[in-house]
This record gives C-alpha cells, sequence and structure tokens, in this order.
C-alpha cells in the first residue's frame, strides 16, 4: 500500500495496482507506444488469455519512501524514441499526480521491443 | 492561374511558409491547451518540429518532389518535440513513402500520399483518442479523395485546407475535456494553421518567387531563437574529423555508399539521388573515406575539419569545481541569477521548456566539474534529473518547482563546499519559500469554488490557483492572504514585462500597506505572461 492523504475521517491509501493501472492508461494515450511489454510469466500467460490488463508492464516501487514508477514499453519504429519516452514519462508523472494526488519522484523508461510494421521488401513475416 | 504539378522546389516554398505562419500563429495554439493556465506548448512544439522539417528540406542537394518531401520527414523525426512533434514526423513520413521517387506530383499523388500519411501515423498509436490531430489528419485525408481528379493544384488544396478547418471544428464535440472548455484541440490546429500557410504559398504564387527560402528560414530562427545555446558540445571525441563532400556520378546508391563508409566512423549520413551524393561523416581516417567515394565518382566540395580542435579552443577556460546552471525567462530575472552566481542561463520555463538536450548543452558548457542545476519550474525538473545519465559531468538537481524557490536556493549557494553540501542547503532553502504568482485565465473554467472567466486575473499559490477576478491588486491581495505572511516575513515582489513601473510601485505600497509587519520589496523580473511572481520567506 502506498499512503495517499490524509482528512478529518481517516487516511485515503492506494494498492501499488491502482498506481499502476493509472500509470498504464496514461501510458498507452501516448502517441508512438504500440503496446506494454509483461513483467512476468503469469502477465504473459494474462495476455495469452486475452485478458484486459491495463497495468501490464508497470511496476510501481517505493524508494526512500518516495514512489517510483517503471514501465516496460513497445515502441513503433521510425518514431523518435527519445521524444516518445519523453512523452510517456510526463504524461505518467502528470496523471498519477492529478488523478491519485500523489508525488511521483521518478519515472523509469524502458524500451522492450521495437515494432516494426512497414519496412517494405521481406517476403514473408510482418 | 492553374498548376497540373507540383515539384520539389514548390514543396520547399510550401514548407518553408507553413513553418512560418504556424510561427506566428503557435502562441495561439498553446493557448488552446486545456487547462487555465497558459503553458501549454503544442504549438512550440509543432512549431520546432516543423521547423527541423523544413531546414532539413531547403538544405538537401536533392530536386526532386520524392527527396524533398523525404528531407522533410527525416528533418521532422530528429526534430520531432512532444506528442505532436512526433505525429507530425510519422504524417511526413507517410507522405514521403507514398510520393517516393516521384519527380513531381498530381493532386491524385498527393490525395493518395494523405491518406498514407493518416494510415502511418494511426499506427503508432495503441489507443488513438478521436477528436484529436489523428482525427484532424485522418478525415482530411477521406475528404481529399473526393478532389483527387482535380486537374489544378490549387483548387485541390483550398478545398482540401476547407475540409480540414471543418473537422478541426467538429472535434470540439467528439472530447469532453475539449466540449468542456470549448475549444478545439491543439495539435489540430497547429495542423490546420500549417496548412493554411502552405496553401496560401500556393495562391500567392507570384508575389513570393522571389524571396528564397533560406532567407525566410533565417529571419525565421533571428525572430524567435530556441532555448537552444550556442556552442560547441565538449567531451571526449572518438572520431575527430568531420568529413563533407558531395560525390557525383552515375547510378549511385545511397544505401551502397552507406554501407561502405560504415567501418570508418559515426554519424554517417549518406544522401541524395543517383547522380549527386552528399556524404556526412565523423571519422578519424579522412583519406580512407574520400578513397572509397573515388571509386564511385567525382569528388567536389571536400570539408574537412578537426573537431577536437575546435573544441580545445571552446574548452579553453579554467576549470573549478562547482557550477550552477539555471532556466529562467525574463531579462530583469536573468540579471539577477547572474548576479547571486549562475554561471550559464537557459531562457525557458513558463512559454517553453528547454529539452534535456539543451540542459546537457548547456551543462557541458559551464567550466565546472560538477553542476547543479536549478529548473525552476515542476515540468523542468524532469528533464533535468535525466542530463545526468548523459552527460560525463557530475550533476545535482536542486529540484526548485518556481522562480523564487531558484533565488532562494542560490541565497545558500556557497561555491567554497562541495556538491553535496550545497544541495542539502540549497534544497533546504528552497523548500522554506512560499510562491505566489499571478497570470491571466487564457478561458473560462472551473476550478472548485472558484468560477473563471477567460481573461481574469488567476493568483496560484505554490503552483494551485487560489484566486481570481477582473482586478489583478485585488486578486494579488487575496493571494498573499491566502498564503497569510506572518510577522518578520521578507516578501519580494518581481513584476513582469507587461507591467509599467508605476503600476508596480503602486502594487508595493498597496502591499505594503496590508501587510505593514512584512519587509516587502520590488524587483524588475521582465518575465512573460506573469505578472507578479512573489516569494515569501
Amino acid at each position: 500500500m502506498v499512503k495517499g492523504f490524509e482528512t478529518q475521517l481517516g487516511t485515503v491509501n492506494f494498492t501499488e495496482e491502482v498506481i499502476a493501472t493509472i500509470a498504464g492508461i496514461a501510458a498507452t494515450e501516448c502517441y508512438g507506444l504500440v503496446g506494454m511489454a509483461p513483467r512476468s510469466m503469469q502477465e504473459g500467460l494474462a495476455e495469452l488469455l486475452n485478458k484486459e490488463n491495463f497495468s501490464r508492464g508497470v511496476d510501481v516501487k517505493l524508494e526512500n519512501g518516495k514512489l517510483v514508477i517503471g514501465l516496460h514499453i513497445v515502441v513503433e519504429y521510425g518514431t523518435r524514441i527519445a521524444t516518445v519516452a519523453d512523452n510517456v514519462m510526463g504524461k505518467v508523472k502528470y496523471s498519477v499526480e492529478h488523478l491519485l494526488g500523489l508525488e511521483v519522484d521518478r519515472v523509469h523508461i524502458n524500451v522492450q521491443g521495437v515494432r516494426v510494421s512497414d519496412i517494405k521488401a521481406p517476403a514473408k513475416g510482418h | 492561374m492553374k498548376l497540373e504539378k507540383i515539384s520539389g522546389n514548390d514543396f520547399e516554398k510550401l514548407i518553408v511558409h507553413a513553418a512560418k505562419m504556424l510561427n506566428s500563429e503557435k502562441k495561439a495554439v498553446d493557448a488552446l491547451n486545456v487547462f487555465p493556465v497558459p503553458d501549454g506548448d503544442t504549438g512550440t512544439n509543432l512549431y520546432m518540429t516543423l521547423l527541423a522539417a523544413a531546414e532539413e528540406t531547403v538544405k538537401t542537394d536533392a530536386t526532386s518532389l520524392g527527396a524533398k518531401v523525404e528531407a522533410a520527414a527525416r528533418g521532422s523525426l530528429m526534430g520531432a518535440r512532444g506528442n505532436s512533434g512526433v505525429i507530425l514526423s510519422q504524417l511526413f513520413r507517410g507522405f514521403a513513402r507514398a510520393l517516393a521517387g516521384l519527380e513531381t506530383a498530381t493532386p491524385r499523388d498527393l490525395a493518395l500520399a494523405l491518406e498514407e500519411a493518416a494510415k502511418t501515423a494511426y499506427k503508432a498509436v495503441l489507443r488513438p483518442v478521436e477528436g484529436t490531430m489523428l482525427t484532424v489528419a485522418r478525415e482530411t485525408a477521406r475528404m481529399a479523395r473526393q478532389d483527387a481528379f482535380n486537374e489544378d493544384v490549387i483548387g485541390f488544396s483550398c478545398s482540401v485546407l476547407a475540409h480540414a478547418e471543418d473537422i478541426l471544428q467538429q472535434t470540439t464535440d467528439m472530447l469532453p475535456a475539449l466540449r468542456e472548455a470549448g475549444v478545439v484541440d491543439a495539435g489540430g490546429a497547429g495542423l490546420v494553421v500549417a496548412a493554411r500557410g502552405a496553401v496560401e504559398a500556393l495562391t500567392n504564387w507570384q508575389k513570393l518567387g522571389e524571396v528564397s527560402p533560406e532567407d525566410l528560414l533565417q529571419e525565421d530562427r533571428n525572430g524567435t531563437a530556441p532555448a537552444a545555446i550556442q556552442g560547441i558540445v565538449r567531451g571526449t571525441i572518438e572520431f575527430r574529423y568531420c568529413t563533407e563532400f558531395l560525390v557525383i556520378g552515375e547510378d549511385l546508391s545511397t544505401e551502397e555508399i552507406q554501407a561502405s563508409l560504415m567501418e570508418y566512423g559515426d554519424s554517417l549520413l549518406v544522401v541524395g539521388n543517383d547522380s549527386t551524393v552528399k556524404v556526412h561523416i565523423h571519422s578519424n581516417n579522412p583519406g580512407l573515406v574520400l578513397e572509397e567515394c573515388l571509386k564511385r565518382g567525382a569528388l567536389t566540395k571536400v570539408q574537412i575539419n578537426n573537431m577536437e580542435e575546435q573544441n580545445r579552443q571552446a574548452a579553453q577556460k579554467p576549470v573549478k569545481p562547482l557550477g550552477v546552471v539555471a532556466v529562467v525567462s525574463g531579462d530583469g530575472l536573468v540579471d539577477i541569477f547572474t548576479s547571486l552566481g549562475v554561471d550559464l542561463v537557459i531562457e525557458g520555463g513558463q512559454t517553453m521548456n528547454p529539452s534535456t538536450e539543451d540542459l546537457v548543452r548547456a551543462v557541458d558548457n559551464v567550466p565546472a566539474e560538477t553542476v547543479l542545476i536549478l529548473p525552476n519550474n515542476g515540468n523542468v525538473i524532469f528533464s533535468a534529473r535525466q542530463v545526468k545519465e548523459v552527460t560525463a559531468k557530475g550533476v545535482e538537481v536542486i529540484p526548485t518547482r518556481s522562480i523564487p524557490q531558484g533565488l532562494g536556493a542560490m541565497l545558500a549557494y556557497d561555491p567554497q563546499n562541495g556538491a553535496s553540501a550545497n544541495h542539502e542547503a540549497m534544497k533546504a532553502a528552497a523548500e522554506a519559500i512560499h510562491t505566489a504568482e499571478l497570470t491571466y485565465a487564457v478561458r473560462s473554467s472551473q476550478i472548485g469554488d472558484l468560477s473563471i472567466e477567460a481573461g481574469d486575473f488567476i493568483g496560484l499559490a505554490d503552483g494551485d490557483i487560489c484566486a481570481a477576478g477582473p482586478s489583478l491588486t485585488e486578486v494579488g491581495l487575496e493571494l498573499l492572504s491566502t498564503i497569510g505572511p506572518e510577522e518578520g516575513d521578507v516578501l519580494t515582489i518581481y513584476y513582469g514585462q507587461d507591467i509599467e513601473e508605476e503600476q508596480a510601485q503602486a502594487f508595493l505600497k498597496t502591499v505594503r500597506d496590508r501587510f505593514p509587519d512584512c519587509e516587502v520589496e520590488l524587483y524588475y523580473g521582465g518575465q512573460p505572461l506573469y505578472y507578479y511572481i512573489m516569494s515569501i520567506e
């Protein structure tokens, strides 16, 4: 659980899963990102079973009490990956901070794959 | 006048005018971002991307339409900024693919290319949101099909532009956020503005014929210097000689030349057509590179520069242990920061966030072993932290979220102490400061209990909107009472470029009367958009 905020009536906490879902939805709205890479076997299986899972490829950690989000993403070939990654970082930070009211310390992007959808010529494959 | 086909030369003029038009309208596009504080940068991002595309188009030596559009695609890819910029680069990419190899294009070719552009752009997104720049591109392409058999490029373009403008208006109803704010999509608007610039260039052909694209671009660059810092990036150089030349021959293949030069160095760029190819490479064996290309044709315009020498000249400054880079906008504030000991100021912040690249260049240009960065804006902290990963120098980011926090941090700066001691002290000093900012709402909206009208003045306390109204002074006082300065606090006011000195003096007096227990000071800040920035400590 991540500590959210306190009101007069009590505290609001969030599970890591909630934060991961918000981050995942925000990330997948970014242009240039074409997929999230599963973090684990279970996630890979869930994907095969076609289970909708927005938190796929997102890990949420607390480092020294500060929120650190890691994203495992797949990017379209032919986009400027540095810019896409930068956009994703900004968007995820913004969404988590504004929707949940949590401060995000860092967002790490791991580009796990590049999808090639339109290189001409290869006889088979794409 | 009727124009049956469009050539590479025509395209060059179109893209330059598109960039020019977007430059003059980019502020308006920025203001469309769905948030009442004027911090959006969609228009600026699109403009920077389009400018990179236009520059590359003008620069290329090839003349066919296909090659010119290809150059634009390459330029936009390398210069892409922000989400909208990446989308633009993909539109160009699809457009270029459809026009590849063509010397000129008819309306039919252009209609097909527009469809390919939209199709390519849609491929690079997982969950396309309708009511954005992508929608405008796709629907415009769909409508353009009807005009494909028009025999006049000018008539075709005017019709396509009219469709694009219609569709842009419809975006308001496609996204709830846009409908609430009552605006059209910013990215879509930027696209339409650029298209309008291109079409205007077509319809005013004769008049514009005499101005060269180079002149126009030069004008543009001078007019709106980006946050970039001029200077040579220092660091260790693996390949020493920047080698550039043209190969002239027959049946040249850029792929073959590229492959044959790969092993000689990096930053390899081979562009051109089958009779002229431009080669650019950083290599330690320029002789071998030339020899290799001599096998394929005659060489001309050979230029070889020793980059290490250039670097050494740039680097001949004494190196000190600690330096500071700050992101600031406004001439008065720049002077204040400089007088407090900041080594290098990057212009930017509220209206345009410097990229990580701009920051890296600045850090590398400061003659110090470790550089402290003051982002002075919540949105810049992120890019600043990335600098650490890229540069060989030691970098510490003091997470200052506003100008007053940055100034507070600078007051705690002591170059005699080590980096980590300074980091601690400066961070603590910054956190002790409250920031109050006064700006205006670009459109009406509702924040909590506050109902804000477009054009109202709004007050932000530590980044949150807490006061709004039609009187600047009233909003200012309300804002200050929210923060509630206590006896003995120091209140410093920095007035912006839109405020006259007498006006600022009057405001100073009002504030002094209202908070007699505080020490109030007034300085000229010269910042854009924000009438007053105030610090309370």
